[in-house]
């Protein structure tokens, strides 16, 4: 099923971006009304809690529509920074367990709630729970990306960004250059989502089930791409074929979600890819170049 | 989104960004050219840019780049100017500063001459910094986004890169004009000559602060070879008030040429000796234009790696070609530091000189001719781990333990003695038997370990072909640290020196500190003997010790008996350096001392990376590093941290076994003290348990786990159970582990004692954590033993629990040797400051050492 959503995407007109060349990606549009994150926190239909333990965030939502939540959307305060492990749908729910993982090694304080950070990690770091997660869920662990490799690759990209951060905090980064990772890309009517390229190739992809759920997260998306390649230089990239890159995934595995409907995943030697199907729909599709 | 740019230009390539925007190196597809094109991030006043474009349109100046066009396509601006293929002044700041005087100061005076244009055509510039300035290859500089600052306004914010605005009092308060140009300027001269920039903060509150509070150290303080008016010139470009400044850039200028001079340097042409960023003292250029065997004296920071690495460039100029040099260093930072300087000279073919440590230059010789000693030309030198592993087997049915045979063997090839000689002169018959079985092993893989490396050179060059093909090849060879070669080492130099060769050597037997690795004194004292016609130079002044330092570091060494004298003038008699002693009833006082003083310290200016806490043992790092954590001071280990020690990690993984069980845990647990690959595969862990050791062992810990004792009880019935002492007794460096792990025991009861509560769990998270804030890839306060802080240097330095029977340590008080090498270990750590030296005891008494006096070594320093 992933492979002939796959099959059936297309490529829209590339633009650039700092030294990004991003292509926008259309598909059908299959969706209906769903919440995101930030408006579900802003409207104060979701809450996001600490129950102490570093890997796990607790949701209360009270929302008429379906959340979703995307990998890698950055929570912050309570006791340190986190973003979600995983992407997941679900309905109205209390005192929902989620995975997480932190994006601020250095802090451990007092503190319940969770308030948007607005942004999301690089495609770097997404890659890395992805290709973790894939493994701990092929071992029956459940989801247990690896927390260390994680602060590894927040530590890199202080160190390749130069910012200094107290906390070792990912969200830093975003305090400091927010206005490197600008964007006044509005994404038309029949594209459901985004792929990136960089002076090292393919970085990542996200498409959604829907134009809608793209356009809200379109703006994070781009900026986090922003953020992941800034300073890779090398010949500018082009993308004669983009969609050349996301072919021959196969094998894919599945897994149950951690909320409505099931997840699929599968690496190649160069990419890791994970999909959240529900109802025979993609609602998430990532793809990423690998990191680990 | 840009498509309409892709119309015209095709992108090549992405040269950076910043606030404003982005910048490209395009080809113009029309006229088939390369421009830099910015393109801005939307936003900002388009019509204040065209405006402010159509003024810089008309500047035509040679350091100035030259703007072209701008226009405003997908409602971004976009400028095209001329592309520039060179390095910006960041980047040479980065890598190279303090620049040397002539340089610094012909790009400042470039710099000043495009701001006197620029500003009599009524543009300021508003956001001058180093990014800004294009340094091309023929030494030409040239300034770049002229007016543009004042048309991406946006938020003031650092830019990611990190660099702090170059921005004057009064630009702060929105009024940019010539003068504040003048003092960006200032300032940007200031980096360059010194390396620092004084207002440099983490956050932008923080360099604001110090902008306006506009206190500086004066430029003439830091002993650069400039001429004091030049220095007093910068320091009234920087004045805060704009009113103290220099009525134009233009003034500026003319007071930057160089006319009397209090001190006259010692300038080079730029043609003559383009690599070296210092000019030479008389006594430097003495020592490198003799045309004889050389051995160059100096006491620290007298410039000896330094005359090296100009005697290369010496060597160069006359015609020496690099192919017919080897120059050796022994440090990795010093290999690196020469190979970037010779490289200015010979750019590429910087590759065609023998560079590197000894065994590297070694490796070379044998890569070619080790066929002649019967080895395949793909043989391999053996780490430590694998060496292990052949000596272990070499050691069965003997009863020799293999760590002992180890250093045993090692100490006899540092002396130049391979195995048949060994059996000349008296080698104990077991460890003679191990020694052949060990080498029989070697010649079975093809393999040498370290010290074969030296030692087969040494008889490679036993060969009389062999020694006149590279006698007639290497006419010079040149040598730092002369003082802690090994006898065998100094046996293949001796053999590639003939009479048409010269050796040129740098050292100082004060800061001989191997012994233990078979270096000697009677190097530096017998250097005639081995090289004929040897000439002695001494290099007096030192450039790095302030007088107050260099002074208490002679009067410790004067200790030593066998030495030779030297004089050291201090960089400066007047300095305000000082040396604080400080003692403590308290280790865990002293420890919070040193992070209470290094925040005052860096509140005062300075930053974490100018400060380094020095110590005599890895064990003392601990208390320091929790101290720190405490304080939030960020820190690094040089050298690897305290729980990154062997025996330390290995009771960690016991620890983590009986706190979380697991089958890898179990088996790395079993493999305690010894060490080895841990398997998950529960064949191998029922194999091992078949072992009755191993099965008692196992059972020790269930019991352990079953009792579920507190911290300290479970640390101290690993160690008990598991015989630690016992182990470590007996052996080589065991002493040293021992305490190590001693250290690591009160570590468990001082987390007991402050969280009564917690599980051993939580104390094995907390002892990660700390080793994290240990290791946390920021610039930080520099933690090292003393044998890893010799060749650095640091504003300020910390000599941390000075107690006798530490540092100098109590095996050492046997013999007079032993004592001096601890001497020498003392001045080399004090001889690392630069401008401050504290030194920290605290006299509790120590469980091993039983010592609760201050080290001998502090009253030494007075003289007493």
């Amino acid at each position: 099923m992933i492979e002939k959503f796959i099959a059936s995407l297309d490529k829209g007109e590339a633009f650039f971006e700092g030294n990004v060349l991003f292509v926008p990606i259309k598909g059908e549009d299959r969706g209906n009304g769903v919440s995101v994150l930030d408006e579900s926190i802003a409207e104060g239909t979701l809450e996001v809690k600490d129950p102490g333990v570093i890997e796990t965030a607790v949701i209360d939502y009270r929302g008429n529509n379906p959340l979703f939540v995307m990998d890698g959307e950055e929570i912050v305060g309570a006791r340190q920074n986190r973003i979600f492990a995983t992407s997941f749908l679900t309905e109205r729910v209390e005192d929902f367990r989620v995975p997480v993982v932190c994006v601020e090694e250095g802090r451990w304080e007092d503190g319940t709630y969770f308030a948007t950070g607005t942004v999301c990690a690089n495609p770097q770091i997404r890659s890395v729970i992805a290709t973790t997660t894939f493994k701990s869920l092929k071992k029956r662990k459940g989801f247990r990306p690896d927390q260390k490799l994680v602060w590894k690759e927040v530590r890199k990209t202080l160190d390749r960004l130069n910012v200094q951060s107290k906390t070792l905090s990912l969200h830093d980064v975003y305090n400091r250059g927010m206005s490197l990772f600008t964007t006044d890309y509005t994404p038309d009517e029949d594209t459901i989502g985004i792929m990136g390229f960089d002076g090292e190739g393919f970085t990542g992809m996200d498409v959604f089930s829907s134009h809608a759920i793209f356009k809200k997260l379109s703006k994070k998306i781009i900026q986090s791409y922003l953020m992941g390649s800034w300073g890779i230089r090398g010949k500018f990239p082009t993308a004669p074929e983009p969609l050349k890159e996301i072919e021959g995934l196969e094998d894919w595995k599945e897994f149950p979600s951690i909320g409505l409907g099931r997840e699929y995943r599968t690496e190649n030697r160069d990419k890791v890819a994970k999909a959240l199907v529900d109802n025979d729909k993609v609602v998430h599709l990532s793809i990423f170049r690998r990191t680990v | 989104m840009l498509p309409n740019i892709t119309k015209r230009y095709e992108i090549l390539e992405w040269l950076g960004g910043g606030r404003f925007g982005d910048v490209y190196l395009v080809r113009d597809k029309l006229i088939d050219r390369k421009f830099a094109l910015k393109v801005g991030r939307g936003g900002g006043n388009t019509e204040a840019f065209l405006e402010e474009a159509r003024i810089i349109s008309h500047l035509e100046h040679k350091n100035i780049i030259r703007f072209f066009t701008a226009d405003i396509i997908d409602g971004r601006i976009v400028i095209v100017t001329e592309y520039i293929e060179g390095r910006t002044l960041r980047e040479i700041i980065d890598r190279d500063a303090p620049l040397d005087p002539e340089t610094a100061l012909d790009y400042g005076k470039q710099l000043l001459s495009a701001l006197t244009y620029a500003h009599k055509r009524g543009v300021i510039h508003r956001d001058l910094k180093p990014e800004n300035i294009m340094v091309l290859d023929d030494g030409n500089i040239k300034v770049v986004d002229f007016g543009i600052a004042r048309i991406g306004e946006g938020d003031l914010t650092v830019s990611i890169a990190g660099t702090p605005p170059y921005m004057a009092r009064e630009v702060w308060k929105g009024k940019a004009s010539e003068l504040s140009d003048q003092w960006s300027a200032g300032l940007i001269l200031y980096e360059m000559l010194t390396g620092k920039n004084p207002f440099f903060g983490e956050t932008l509150e923080d360099v604001r602060k110090k902008i306006f509070k506009g206190k500086i150290p004066h430029i003439n303080t830091y002993g650069i070879s400039l001429p004091s008016r030049i220095g007093e010139a910068i320091m009234r470009a920087l004045s805060p008030d704009p009113d103290k400044r220099y009525p134009d850039v233009g003034v500026f200028l003319s007071e930057l040429t160089i006319k009397d001079s209090v001190s006259p340097p010692v300038y080079i042409k730029k043609k003559e000796l383009r690599g070296l960023p210092y000019p030479l003292t008389e006594e430097q250029r003495e020592a490198i234009e003799a045309d004889a065997n050389v051995l160059v004296l100096g006491g620290p920071g007298t410039g000896k790696t330094y005359t090296l690495m100009a005697k290369v460039v010496h060597l160069l100029k006359k015609g020496v070609r690099p192919e017919n040099m080897i120059v050796t260093t022994f440090t990795l930072r010093n290999w690196s530091e020469l190979e970037k300087r010779i490289g200015r000279e010979l750019g590429h073919r910087v590759r065609e000189i023998i560079l590197g440590n000894f065994h590297h230059v070694c490796m070379i010789f044998l890569k070619r001719d080790i066929g002649l000693l019967g080895f395949g030309e793909d043989f391999r030198v053996i780490p430590p781990n694998i060496q292990a592993i052949y000596m272990k087997k070499a050691c069965e049915g003997t009863g020799v333990d293999y760590r002992y045979a180890t250093n045993r063997i090692s100490s006899y090839k540092a002396k130049g003695i391979d195995v048949r000689m060994a059996e000349t002169i008296g080698v104990s018959e077991k460890v003679l038997r191990v020694w052949k079985k060990y080498q029989e092993i070697l010649k079975n893989e093809n393999s040498l370990d370290y010290d074969d490396v030296i030692l087969y050179t040494m008889k490679l060059f036993q060969d009389e072909a062999v020694t006149r093909e590279y006698r007639n090849r290497f006419s010079h060879i040149l040598i730092d640290e002369f003082q802690d070669l090994s006898p065998a080492q100094i046996s293949i130099l001796r053999q590639m020196c003939g009479d048409n060769n010269r050796i040129f050597a740098t050292g100082d037997d004060d800061q001989m500190i191997y012994g233990w690795r078979g270096a000697n004194l009677n190097n530096i004292r017998k250097f005639g003997d081995g090289f004929p016609s040897a000439k002695v130079f001494r290099l007096t002044r030192s450039f790095r010790l302030p007088s107050s330092i260099q002074r208490a570091a002679s009067n410790l060494i004067r200790f030593n008996l066998e030495r030779e004298e030297k004089v050291v003038i201090p960089r400066d008699f007047n300095d305000k350096s000082s040396i604080i002693i400080k003692q403590f009833s308290k280790q865990s006082g002293e420890a919070s001392f040193v992070a209470s003083e290094i925040k005052k310290l860096v509140k005062a200016g300075y930053n974490y990376s100018d400060i380094a806490v020095i110590y005599r043992v890895n064990y003392l790092s601990r208390g320091l590093s929790e101290a720190f954590k405490k304080s939030g001071i960020p820190h690094s280990f040089v050298g690897g941290g305290f729980y990154e020690r062997k025996e330390i990690t290995g009771l960690i993984s016991v620890l983590e076994y009986i706190a979380y069980g697991g089958k890898t845990r179990l088996f790395k647990a079993l493999l305690y003290p010894e060490g080895g690959k841990a398997s998950r595969k529960k064949t191998d862990i029922e194999q091992i348990l078949k072992k009755k050791e191993m099965k008692k062992k196992y059972q020790i810990l269930e019991n352990i786990r079953g009792a579920s004792p507190g911290i300290t009880t479970t640390i101290r019935s690993v160690i008990d159970f598991f015989n630690i002492v016992r182990y470590y007794t007996d052996r080589e460096g065991g002493l040293e582990s021992l305490e190590n792990i001693n250290e690591f025991l009160k570590a468990g009861e001082e987390f007991e004692e402050r969280f009564p509560e917690k599980s051993l769990k939580k104390f094995l998270e907390y002892i990660q954590e700390v080793s994290r804030a240990g290791v946390s890839g920021q610039e930080g306060v520099n933690l090292m033993t003393v044998h890893s802080a010799k060749g650095l240097e640091f504003p300020v330095v910390f000599i941390y629990a000075l107690r006798d029977g530490v540092f100098p340590l109590l095996r050492s008080l046997s013999t007079r040797e032993e004592l001096e090498e601890e001497r020498r270990l003392m001045y080399v750590a004090m001889t690392r400051a630069t401008e401050r030296l504290y030194l920290t005891c605290s006299v509790s008494k120590n469980r091993l050492s039983g010592s609760d006096k201050p080290s001998r070594f502090l009253s030494e320093i007075f003289g007493q």
